[in-house]
């Protein structure tokens, strides 16, 4: 008889490649162990981006049978799975986003309501794997580093779903410096997250 | 902005919006079209689109709700069950009328029966177990399928498949079946032990030779399985024999340890 917690194990174990390759032969097992390890992150990410935990779970269905249907869809050599995963996750809850009423979102959804977690925090978070966990601690030195107003648009753009235009109209702020904004902050994170995104 | 004069220059200044995905339509289609014959900006724009993904690190993780996961696994596991023709073949609407229900309908519900039985016992706390039940609950919606056939068919027929040895001298087995929409099924109770990696194979014995049916596995020595006919009209002969896993061409030993015959 299958020792099914030396298998569960044995699933745990593998990286995310290797289970993606298991989804190709219809493997629910290896489909489960992604589930778990990943849903915290796509339905946390989901959330912050919809506000609203019905449709964060929707995006979260719908992004992991995506997978389930399509698991070629991750190429491995364009980067890591999380990666990937969380930037599917954000591009599909912001589509979500836009098809709703833009205005009730804007007058919903408030900057205040929409910081960082606790830049410069580097908590682990028992969600993430150890991997997740350091990327997770070098992103939040990263955003610390940088103005307060220059994580403000950044977070507007990539959580909000907004333009830049949008985030100049919200803010009162004109459009060249929110384009100033956003692209010093973006440097400033490139080059601190240099050797995990390089 | 003109999407065909962008140059290095100008695509330098959006991608880290574009990454963002906060460019504006016009500027986004400019950068795609340059990103694809640029390999010096397409490189920049992935280290921008990497440092942009890894921004969702940073929030608050939260837990995925309860009961999420299971229906998500359900969903997949319904889809990766491959599309059988019986059940294709009998996906029918409700029936207008409920026909001859006797004794073969009976069957029928206890049939359905045993597949929720079986899932209550199915349930539990490892995965493996938990992507059992996500199929069976869709072979339940599956077999209802079949029922509401059964339920309106005017033809049911149940034959007992008796012990042939010893080694089933405890099971009770029946096959009951609709000759005229060409389905039927197996139910069993008391079925004798499989060794690792044996199943039992199904056999209709047509015009004097074995021919497999299918294979199944038990669960405490119940099984149900769809059986289907074929047009020409039900064989001589069924019978269940246990064969390596995959199943067998022609029954491995040449011994039944059920069989029934259907008779005139």
């Amino acid at each position: 008889m299958t020792d099914v917690t030396s298998e569960e194990e044995t699933y745990k174990a593998l990286e995310d490649q290797a289970l993606m390759e298991r989804l190709t032969l219809r493997d629910l097992t290896a489909f489960r162990t992604l589930y778990n390890r990943y849903s915290s992150l796509v339905y946390s990410a989901s959330l912050r981006v919809l506000r609203d935990a019905s449709l964060a779970e929707d995006v979260v269905q719908e992004i992991f049978l995506r997978i389930w249907r399509k698991p070629e869809s991750y190429v491995a050599t364009r980067g890591k799975f999380a990666t990937w995963l969380t930037s599917v996750t954000r591009n599909r809850a912001v589509d979500a986003i836009r098809s709703r009423n833009r205005r009730y979102r804007h007058e919903t959804a408030s900057p205040e309501e929409q910081e960082w977690d606790v830049p410069g925090d580097e908590r682990d978070d028992p969600a993430l794997t150890a991997e997740m966990s350091d990327q997770r601690r070098i992103i939040l030195t990263a955003l610390s580093g940088l103005p307060a107003e220059q994580r403000r648009v950044i977070e507007l753009a990539y959580f909000g779903g907004l333009t830049q235009q949008e985030i100049s109209d919200k803010l009162d702020q004109p459009l060249g410096t929110v384009k100033t904004r956003i692209r010093l902050g973006m440097q400033k994170l490139k080059a601190a997250l240099s050797p995990e995104v390089t | 902005m003109s999407t065909k004069q962008m140059d290095c220059e100008q695509v330098a200044e959006i991608l880290d919006a574009y990454s963002l995905g906060a460019s504006e339509p016009d500027e986004a289609r400019g950068l795609e079209e340059h990103v694809s014959d640029c390999v010096r900006c397409w490189e920049q724009l992935n280290e921008a689109q990497r440092a942009a993904a890894m921004l969702a690190l940073a929030i608050p993780v939260e837990d995925a709700p309860a009961g999420l996961e299971e229906r998500i696994i359900r969903e997949a596991a319904r889809e990766s069950r491959p599309a059988t023709s019986i059940f294709d073949r009998f996906r029918v609407g409700w029936p207008t009328a409920a026909g001859a229900f006797g004794l073969a309908g009976v069957a029928a519900l206890v049939f359905a029966a045993v597949l929720q039985v079986q899932l209550s016992d199915l349930r539990g706390d490892n995965s493996d177990l938990e992507n059992l039940v996500a199929v069976e609950e869709q072979t339940i919606v599956d077999m209802r399928d079949i029922m509401f056939v059964f339920l309106r068919a005017d033809d049911l027929a149940t034959l007992d498949v008796e012990p042939v040895g010893p080694e089933a001298a405890e099971a009770a087995v029946t096959y009951t079946w609709s000759q005229k929409d060409q389905t039927g099924f197996i139910l069993c109770e008391g079925l004798p032990p499989l060794a690792e990696g044996q199943v039992y194979q199904a056999w209709f014995t047509l015009e004097g030779s074995p021919q497999s049916a299918g294979t199944f596995s038990s669960h405490n020595g119940s099984c149900n399985m769809p059986l289907g006919l074929t047009e020409s009209g039900p064989p001589s002969g069924l019978g269940i024999t246990i064969e390596p896993e995959g199943g067998s061409t022609s029954p491995a030993h040449g011994e039944y340890i059920l069989y029934t015959s259907f008779g005139d």
